[in-house]
């Protein structure tokens, strides 16, 4: 089991940190409705959390970037005819990894932004209960006798935080999103 | 796989999370995610995801305001006002701090972070390191690799390191922490630490396998070699060409291979670069019967002289 939590580790260091860089530019790509977004960027992730040799990947980036590039143009090959914006932009998924710690700091703030977002958003009973567990770090028996509440229920509410919280990370940006996908449209137009 | 699908699998992890959480210490219903992870890596992956996002969200700690829990009297006042000083003192700084708790190196970089605490982590070659500093304890997860820790006194929050399953406390100041393939290697070289139960103290070493403690004191000039990496240098006193050869390959990705049996066990000594395994095989080849041939992708053969002709056309043999 020790190399379940060894593959683990590794996995939230060195890979789920590009998870929204992903997705953003998967959706960017992938503006036509027969593909999933979610399920290229699920499929991704499979691929690269089940490689073998993890433990010699410290660049996920460009890891993550390269096997979602792969899955993206057997999609494209199916298709038989390829959008030639589309062929541009798999190109683009070949960045190399780079340490650009200004774009660190910008996507660390909007990571912080977008937490903040969610947990605003919960609803009151399930909010009290994630503050008291993620900041105040109270047990569950501790929140239930606080909140009045019984511990399953309060296990409930949890869950719920988390699931929102896990989807909120995943995701980029809503702004930046929306207007990528504007410039996407034109390109066409023009074409 | 539907996005219905995804949907659902993403909270059914979370499920499980929350069910941790409920069950803190429960090895039976750690035993049982196990079993659940086990039907499909799809949900580890899932399961990753959900544990992230709650350690990313950890930051909130020190995040203005609204997510903090309402008023319940003395001890969230208490953190409110300490969580504000900490923003307000910190601030570029103080971010900084928050932005990666993950910190990694590339085979052959080093790196030094410095931690809020003022406590100070280095990281060798290809070296992985996980930070999570709470209330109660300032914690380090060593994932891969080796570190040096120059740990900052702070009475209420106990500095841990864990490494494959071992605690090492810090009860003072400078240790280094090698992961090894199947050991831990504990170094002290200023102050003590605690291994699970056993105190270490400067000028000795821990060496963990299976549970098991074995502590030794450690001539001057080897707690020297254990450390030297931290100056860029290997430091060799009679390890056989084998193990520098190991040593040397931690900092390369081109490995250098002892390909004879007969030229392994010799021993050799001598302090060079990191980054310097020419100069290594050099001063090899000038004091040993020894020859090396280089392939073009960077990797070095040794073999001993007089081992019969190499029937390779891809290197060059010097």
């Amino acid at each position: 089991m020790q190399d379940r939590a060894a593959r683990q580790s590794w996995f939230k260091a060195v890979i789920l940190p590009h998870e929204p860089a992903l997705r953003r530019l998967v959706r960017r790509m992938a503006a036509t409705p027969d593909v999933d977004v979610d399920d290229i960027v699920a499929e991704a992730l499979l691929r690269a959390f089940t490689v073998t040799d993890f433990a010699r990947i410290d660049r996920g980036r460009t890891f993550l970037f390269t096997i979602a590039r792969n899955l993206l143009t057997d999609i494209a090959r199916r298709r038989a005819v390829v959008p030639f914006e589309v062929m541009a932009s798999l190109d683009e998924l070949e960045t190399a990894d780079t340490h650009p710690s200004a774009e660190a700091v910008v996507s660390a703030r909007d990571e912080l932004h977008r937490l903040q977002r969610v947990v605003e958003g919960l609803p009151p009973q399930c909010r009290r209960v994630f503050s008291l567990r993620r900041i105040e770090e109270l047990s569950l028996a501790e929140i239930a006798g606080e909140l009045g509440l019984s511990v399953s229920t309060v296990e409930k509410h949890l869950a719920k935080a988390m699931g929102l919280l896990t989807r909120a990370m995943a995701e980029d940006s809503p702004v930046v999103a929306a207007i990528k996908v504007v410039k996407w449209r034109r390109t066409t137009d023009k074409g | 796989m539907a996005q219905n699908d995804g949907q659902r699998l993403n909270q059914e992890a979370a499920d499980w999370l929350a069910r941790l959480h409920r069950e803190e210490f429960s090895s039976a219903a750690r035993a049982q995610l196990d079993r659940w992870l086990d039907a499909d890596p799809a949900r580890e992956v899932a399961f990753a995801r959900a544990e992230y996002a709650w350690e990313r969200a950890e930051r909130l700690r020190a995040a203005p305001t609204a997510v903090q829990a309402p008023a319940r009297g003395g001890r969230s006042w208490w953190r409110t006002a300490a969580v504000f000083a900490f923003v307000a003192l910190g601030g570029v700084l103080g971010y900084q701090a928050w932005l990666a708790n993950h910190y990694a190196t590339g085979v052959g970089e080093q790196r030094t972070i410095a931690l809020e605490d003022g406590s100070e982590i280095s990281l060798n070659t290809d070296s992985r390191a996980e930070v999570s500093f709470n209330a109660r304890q300032r914690t380090v997860r060593l994932l891969h690799g080796e570190a040096l820790f120059k740990v900052e006194h702070d009475a209420a929050r106990p500095f841990v390191v864990e490494a494959a399953g071992t605690a090492v406390r810090a009860l003072g100041t400078a240790f280094n922490v090698r992961l090894r393939s199947e050991v831990v290697e504990v170094t002290v070289t200023e102050g003590a630490v605690a291994v699970d139960h056993d105190r270490i103290d400067a000028g000795s070493a821990a060496v963990v396998a299976a549970g098991a403690v074995s502590a030794v004191v450690l001539p001057e000039d080897v707690l020297r070699r254990r450390v030297a990496w931290r100056e860029g240098a290997i430091e060799l006193k009679g390890e056989t060409l084998e193990q520098a050869v190991e040593e040397f390959n931690r900092y390369r990705k081109a490995r250098l291979i002892v390909a004879d049996p007969a030229i392994a066990a010799i021993r050799v000594g001598g302090r060079f670069e990191t980054g310097e395994a020419a100069k290594f095989v050099n001063a090899v080849k000038e004091n040993f019967p020894v020859r090396s041939v280089e392939q073009e992708d960077g990797t070095v053969y040794l073999f001993g002289i007089g081992a019969g002709a190499v029937a390779d056309d891809s290197g060059t043999s010097q």
